[in-house]
């Protein structure tokens, strides 16, 4: 069901965009009058908001059956289902960050910002990709093929393997094989990162603090 | 920084460490290390976007105050 709402966001948002940079484009004035162009902005930024709003939810809802189904055995065990489930977590985050951008900018300041514009729908479409994906492994867990099969074949990426975020790889692997491991276990070194945690919650608090200190009024 | 965003990002810090701790009484690297992952892809998309957003509304509202002084 989500999936659905959330191709239908995808679109029109594309379409929203493409309405947004058509108007530049000489051509596009001999097919499309200035006001069909503002009542297609105007209805693929409903369409795209509620299909948004829908799916995410409609994310949250099957994630939410997903883990009584399931055991955490069952997701910690099988490297497909790790997969879809951080998959599906991304997912969710760019669908999220979609709705939050929204939200707080305003539709007016993401059409007429130049940078906006295009974040704007890049997230849908990284959000929308990631859903596909885990669609994709879930069509895989079911036994059946999925159709963007042989887009995996040609990245060489297979399904069975733990994925790993390059750059976050790295940065744990500089950590972990750093010279530092000859020195603590790795007991110890996560007490040290849960420290770093604390230490920089504390921080973050007592920059709220002094943020949010009212000006004196002298 | 918005406090909202600080608060989110205090939460995010806050589930790693207490995810690194009951990971490490378990002693599960694997689930740790896929765990982690997640917490710091979702900080680093979080990061990012606040950045685009607040670097992208900088630059245009500077846009619009020369255009009000030129005025």
């Amino acid at each position: 069901m989500h999936e659905g709402m959330l191709l239908l966001a995808v679109i029109a948002v594309v379409v929203r965009f493409l309405v947004n940079v058509m108007p530049k484009v000489p051509v596009v004035g001999w097919f499309f009058s200035n006001e069909s162009l503002a009542k297609a902005a105007r209805v693929s930024e409903t369409v795209a908001f509620v299909a948004a709003l829908g799916g995410t939810i409609g994310i949250v809802a099957s994630a939410v059956t997903g883990t009584i189904l399931s055991t955490p055995e069952g997701i910690a065990g099988s490297t497909i289902v790790s997969n879809k489930v951080m998959v599906s977590i991304f997912a969710l985050v760019f669908w999220i960050d979609f709705l939050v951008v929204r939200f707080n900018v305003g539709e007016e300041e993401i059409w007429s910002n130049r940078v906006l514009q295009f974040f704007y729908p890049l997230l849908a479409v990284i959000g929308f990709g990631c859903v596909t994906v885990a669609g994709s492994l879930g069509g895989t867990l079911a036994g059946k093929e999925s159709v963007i099969d042989f887009a995996f074949s040609i990245l060489s990426i297979h399904k069975n393997d733990p994925w790993t975020l390059a750059p976050i790889t790295e940065l744990s692997r500089m950590v972990v094989d750093s010279p530092l491991q000859y020195l603590v276990n790795i007991q110890s070194m996560l007490q040290i990162v849960v420290v770093i945690n604390i230490v920089i919650v504390v921080l973050v608090l007592i920059y709220i603090s002094i943020g949010n200190r009212p000006k004196s009024t002298s | 920084m918005s406090s909202n965003f600080v608060g989110l990002l205090i939460i995010l810090f806050t589930l790693t460490a207490s995810v690194n701790v009951i990971m490490a009484v378990r002693d599960e690297p694997v689930l740790l290390a896929w765990l982690n992952q997640i917490f710091l892809g979702t900080i680093l998309i979080a990061i990012v976007s606040y950045l685009v957003v607040k670097l992208s509304l900088g630059k245009s509202s500077q846009k619009k105050g020369a255009a009000k002084e030129g005025v």
